[in-house]
């Protein structure tokens, strides 16, 4: 009984005649033997043709038509150390099939798909809108899978370096907190709020005193370093001793939501380069902000900032919810190391701000970089992997979007 | 003349002699501020015209002028 369910595959149609494939250095020998077991009359130039065969000498190629027992004796003289080296029946091939439209057909086709993505595509934002809850958690916690994560940070140590924090907001009351000003005259107390934004979306509680949930590793060690000033200004002097106490204290991620802008063509700071490299040889992964300084609606991206553009800082750029470079994020268009390496969550992110405000929405690649500070304590939590072996990880995990590399290096960062 | 702010990167043989760099940056006209000796850095400030005789002394590997950053202000929707 014929299996009716076996697909069938189509014998390629052949023509009844043979490729006959000659030995390069022996082609007279060849078409000798084949004359002798096929009796062509052949007649030798470039292509010579008889009414049964065709030789391309150039190819070293016969076409050559044959009953199945003159193919069994080409057959035999192809054995051995013979002049003919293979033989394989001729195929029919055809062209591929083409369009032969006329212009104003096409253009008509291409007026009724625009028209019917424009009657579409507010619905479909619409739908996309409401399909992000944040009633229980944020989107950035969602789009990067921290909520399904087993690991907390635990054992990890963050340093954010930034305005200083809130050491007041109730969403932190009974967590480790270590902190430092390098801002002279100003104490820890973030009268800023930027600072207290970073640290609570890289270490924010995993239970806020109000949802939705907005921190990524809710037991990890939090230091607050202030370089930047409650006016959101600072220098490399701070910086560099923020980076030095954090080292010195075992961090294994510092995260710096921090930078200035950099002209297309200019090189990376070696001095934070050299930092840099010490922090990964020393287990301590620096991560930085890609920058803010791209107008991509006025078709203007900018190179990302320094340091974030040093090759052993951990550049990141900023996504919204539907996976989309923001405007803003600044793109990899210098080189050596001015890339950006990895994408977070960076437009429209609900986190702390300092008493009585509470909680804040913002924007910003300020924004993207403590969520992959945050992830990365994960995954060092749970591969005990540092330094240069974590950022590997963090690459080699993020999930891959169809948007250019030189915008979001390997995709948007994804929770262990 | 004018007074600008410098980071200077110790080169890695000379990581555990950071005072004695330190001292030869002096020496050559930086007032030190800092010596960052988990990152081998030494920050300060010198007179503009210093800076390439800060780059000959023994033990330095770059010599970067400061720069500053700023944030965009506290209530932007943009940071």
């Amino acid at each position: 009984m014929a299996d009716h369910l076996t697909p069938t595959i189509a014998e390629p149609e052949t023509t009844g005649r043979y490729l006959v494939l000659l030995r390069e250095d022996a082609v007279e020998t060849a078409v000798q033997a084949l004359s002798e077991s096929v009796s062509l009359n052949l007649c030798s130039s470039e292509i010579a043709q008889s009414h049964n065969a065709v030789i391309l000498n150039q190819l070293g190629v016969a076409v050559v038509e044959a009953a199945p027992e003159q193919l069994a004796t080409m057959r035999i003289s192809a054995e051995g150390n013979s002049a003919i080296l293979a033989i394989e029946p001729e195929q029919i091939v055809y062209a591929l099939p083409q369009l032969n439209l006329s212009a104003d057909y096409l253009i008509g086709y291409r007026d009724a798909i625009n028209h019917l993505v424009e009657k579409l595509l507010p619905t479909q934002q619409t739908a996309l809108l409401q399909a992000i809850d944040e009633a229980e958690s944020t989107w950035g916690l969602q789009a990067t899978k921290v909520l399904n994560s087993c690991a907390s940070g635990k054992g990890i140590k963050v340093a954010v370096l930034d305005t200083g924090f809130d050491l007041t907001h109730p969403d932190f009351i009974g967590r480790t907190v270590t902190s430092k000003s390098f801002i002279s005259g100003e104490e820890v107390q973030d009268g800023n709020g930027h600072g207290t934004h970073c640290i609570g979306t890289a270490c924010g509680s995993r239970r806020p005193t109000r949802l939705p949930r907005y921190g990524v590793a809710y037991n990890a060690e939090i230091y607050a370093g202030k370089v930047l000033s409650n006016q959101g200004s600072g220098s490399d002097s701070g910086i560099l001793q923020g980076i030095e106490w954090a080292i010195a204290s075992g961090c294994e991620i510092i995260s710096m939501s921090l930078g200035s802008r950099t002209q297309v063509g200019s090189t990376y700071s070696q001095v934070y380069e050299t930092v840099a490299q010490r922090a990964l040889s020393r287990g301590t992964l620096i991560v930085a902000a890609a920058g803010n300084d791209s107008r991509r609606d006025t078709g203007i991206p900018s190179p990302v900032s320094r340091p974030a553009n040093c090759p052993s800082i951990l550049a990141v750029g900023a996504l919204d919810s539907d996976s989309n470079i923001a405007y803003f994020s600044n793109r990899g268009i210098n080189p050596d190391g001015g890339q950006v390496d990895i994408a977070g969550p960076g437009v429209n992110v609900y986190s702390s701000w300092p008493m009585p405000t509470q909680y804040q929405t913002i924007s910003g690649t300020s924004m993207a970089t403590p969520h992959v500070a945050g992830i990365a304590a994960l995954h060092a939590e749970e591969s005990g992997l540092r330094g240069q072996e974590l950022w590997n990880l963090l690459v080699k995990t993020a999930r891959r979007l169809a948007l250019a590399s030189e915008d979001v290096g390997a995709g948007i960062v994804q929770a262990p | 003349m004018s007074r600008v702010n410098v980071s200077v990167t110790v080169d890695d043989a000379h990581q555990e002699q950071m005072m004695e760099v330190a001292a030869g940056l002096q020496a050559a006209g930086m007032q030190v501020e800092q010596t960052l000796e988990t990152i081998g850095v030494i920050t300060g400030s010198c007179e503009s015209s210093q800076i390439s005789s800060l780059s000959g002394v023994a033990g330095v590997a770059t010599v970067e002028r400061g720069q500053e950053v700023q944030l965009p202000p506290s209530d932007s929707p943009l940071q």
